[in-house]
């Protein structure tokens, strides 16, 4: 009965995690966003164009 | 100490960045794959190394080159490492001219020296850093032959050039000069020679910054004035930039004199394959035969073997052992129809596709590394010309091919904001990896003996759609004059094999990360919204909530041949995540061993059916992330709209064209 408890929390919890911080990651689009993020240290240089 | 690399367009500034400092960045054989600044610690820790984008020259064109004079204007800098491709030494020369006028210390990698002796292009480096003031040192920046010189030099001599002033641009510029030197007298730490020259040439991010030092009227008469004194000496020069190119182009006339020795060689082996893969007839029949091979292998070949292992591998002994496993902890039966049917059908389901995706993406890299994608995009220039587009455009939408994300940010390399922005709303229409999936399942069952030509007609599809989508663009919405495509072939060379894994590596690894995070997610909640239902839990599917959800939209779908709400379901979780459709699919339609799920689709699609389903996947809207990209690109919440709702209605009503004319030609 434990072990099914804590198998359950444990899925569930990490699930719900996983899927807020994916959400979240992908509203934020760009380099967040990208599937080679990891491997690329972009630093971002938006907003520079000239006025 | 901060150290700026700078040169132009795929000069392999990315392979000596890699080099210097050991990291890994992605590197491409085309223009443009630098679209940021990217910054790097020095191997020995004498600095750091700040990778910029690739430009022909200081005054942009483009967003992402407005990224490089925003730098120089803007950031701390001790030391310039300009690189040069050697076997393009005059175009090079005009932003090296440029960046000795700026007067910070310099060093001159000159790389593809390989290259140009192959084409018959003797360099004197002694000469040509006698002639510069700055040390000149050659390199083989992919084998990081000459990497070491580099560094030690770098960081260690001043290299500050001992040749004052490299162009004499002529009594009347070099007053106007002058006069700006006044004016700016303790007020920037800039070169003000520097300043005035790049105000000269029209840089509006130079001119801007001018305008908070000096009053703006002044800078504006002393330009009209100049400007009027050149054309009248002058009778070949349109105007005062094209004065300063006339003048620099005369300078680089002599240095190449003086440095560097052509001798005659045979035409390269590199002409004699542009000369057909880029042939106006032959061009296309060849890159559609690649694509083909291209799909073969992925599908047919190499990809669907290595597939059935290891679904059989996930079906037999995993599935097993945590029957097995659970069945020794006295699991309960909610713990453990989440877990086989819920966990390892949606993640395995998924997983089983990953030999297919790096196949794939194994080609694409080998693709983009030999240089044959830059001829792609040559190729397509043509027909993408007469769709109000060019050659240009075709790259993020080629990068699309991987992921739509970093296709979109590709954009940002185009010149006109009307072109960038239709790039921007096409590039998701091209085939990313994560609807691979989708296809793989649905050829494997449906078409058996002619699984690779089914997915290129859904490549080319899209692709298609694109163009003619551009075309009306361009007729309705988005009127404006086309730019010109300049792009630079690079020489073709055999792809390094650590090279070819780690853009592999980089592009795959996004997906079996993205299977043990947002997929496990899915699959969870997925699964449990098919096992319960408004009566509780353990329901026939058929009750649960996800056939609730399924059902509403599931008469939408009829018209095109999958109104079910099993499909339905599938195609709403697929606006989080492509993937998400086959994760979905295979807790929905979860079977027993020993059945296959492709064998009981063939209960609820017909071919035509599935083709349609397939053309609907492809087409129907862009996943959250990129949709995200795209409102982050565009800044435009409007466009973002206009980007996912366009998606639908095309796909909808292209997906009726193909069931109800396929129906009407007697086809099932």
């Amino acid at each position: 009965m434990i072990a099914n408890i804590v198998i359950g929390a444990a899925i569930f919890g990490y699930a719900t995690w996983a899927l807020v911080k994916f959400v979240n990651k992908s509203k934020k689009g760009k380099c967040a966003a990208c599937d080679l993020e990891k491997s690329c240290s972009s630093q971002s240089q938006c907003g520079s164009s000239p006025k | 100490m901060e150290i700026a690399l700078i040169g132009n367009p795929n000069t392999g500034k990315t392979s000596l960045f890699n080099n210097l400092t050991g990291s890994y960045e992605y590197v491409g054989n085309w223009s443009g794959v630098t679209v940021e600044k990217k910054v790097g610690v020095f191997k020995n820790n004498k600095g750091r190394l700040i990778d910029l984008p690739g430009v022909y020259s200081l005054n942009p064109l483009s967003k992402d080159e407005g990224v490089v004079t925003s730098f120089f204007l803007k950031e701390p800098v001790d030391r310039l490492l300009n690189i040069l491709d050697a076997s393009q030494l005059e175009r090079n020369l005009h932003l090296t001219l440029q960046l000795l006028e700026y007067e910070k210390p310099a060093l001159i990698g000159l790389n593809m020296v390989d290259v140009a002796t192959k084409r018959g292009i003797q360099i004197d480096t002694e000469k040509l850093s006698q002639i510069l003031g700055v040390p000149v040192v050659p390199v083989v920046a992919r084998s990081g032959k000459g990497c070491d010189r580099l560094i030690e030099v770098i960081s260690t001599s001043s290299n500050h050039s001992k040749v004052k002033r490299h162009v004499y641009y002529g009594n009347a510029v070099e007053d106007a000069i002058n006069k700006i030197g006044i004016e700016l007298i303790g007020k920037t730490d800039h070169s003000p020679r520097w300043l005035a020259i790049q105000l000269f040439e029209g840089n509006d991010y130079v001119k801007s910054y001018l305008s908070d030092l000096v009053e703006a009227h002044k800078l504006e008469t002393l330009i009209t004035q100049l400007e009027s004194v050149v054309i009248n000496e002058y009778n070949n020069v349109k105007s005062l930039a094209n004065y300063i190119y006339v003048k620099r182009k005369e300078v680089i006339e002599k240095i190449l004199k003086a440095s560097v020795q052509k001798m005659k060689t045979s035409e390269p082996l590199s002409e004699k394959i542009d000369a057909i893969v880029t042939n106006r007839y032959l061009g296309m029949p060849i890159f559609l035969l690649c694509m083909y091979l291209m799909f073969m292998l992925t599908f047919d070949w190499l990809g669907t073997p290595l597939s059935d292992v290891l679904d059989g591998l996930l079906t037999g002994p995993v599935t097993i052992g945590f029957e097995s496993i659970l069945n020794a902890i006295n699991a309960s039966d909610f713990i453990h129809a989440l877990i086989i049917e819920g966990l390892i059908a949606g993640v395995g389901g998924v997983l089983v596709f990953v030999p297919q995706i790096f196949i794939l993406f194994f080609f694409i890299s080998l693709l983009e590394d030999s240089g044959y994608m830059a001829r792609v995009a040559l190729v397509m220039d043509r027909i993408m010309e007469s769709v109000g587009l060019n050659g240009k455009a075709f790259i993020p939408m080629m990068i699309g091919f991987g992921c739509n994300v970093p296709g979109i940010m590709a954009a940002r390399t185009i010149e006109t904001p009307r072109e960038r922005l239709m790039t921007i709303l096409l590039t998701p229409l091209m085939s990313c990896s994560a609807r691979l999936p989708v296809y793989a399942l649905f050829v494997g069952a449906f078409f058996v003996g002619h699984k690779a030509l089914v997915v290129l007609s859904l490549y080319v599809l899209g692709i298609v759609v694109a163009l003619i989508l551009a075309k009306i663009f361009t007729k309705t919405l988005l009127k404006s004059e086309t730019s010109l495509f300049v792009i630079e072939l690079p020489p073709y060379r055999l792809p390094q094999v650590q090279s070819l894994w780690r853009s592999t590596w980089d592009k795959g690894k996004g997906f079996v990360r993205k299977a043990g995070t947002f997929i496990f997610a899915g699959s969870v909640f997925i699964w449990l919204l098919s096992y319960a239902g408004p009566n509780g839990l353990k329901v026939d599917m058929d009750d649960s909530f996800l056939a609730m959800i399924g059902n509403l939209f599931a008469p939408l779908l009829e018209p095109i041949g999958f109104g079910t709400w099993q499909a339905a379901a599938s195609l709403i979780t697929g606006f989080l995540a492509k993937e998400a459709i086959i994760s979905t699919m295979n807790i929905i339609y979860f079977v027993p061993e020993n059945a296959s799920l492709q064998g009981l689709l063939s209960d609820y699609f017909t071919p035509l059916a599935a083709y349609s389903f397939m053309v609907f996947i492809l087409l129907y809207i862009p996943c959250l992330a990129t949709a995200a990209t795209i409102y982050k690109e565009t800044g435009s919440r409007k466009w973002t709209a206009f980007s996912i709702l366009y998606a639908l209605f095309i796909a909808y009503i292209l997906c009726l064209v193909i069931y109800q004319g396929g129906k009407l030609f007697g086809l099932v």
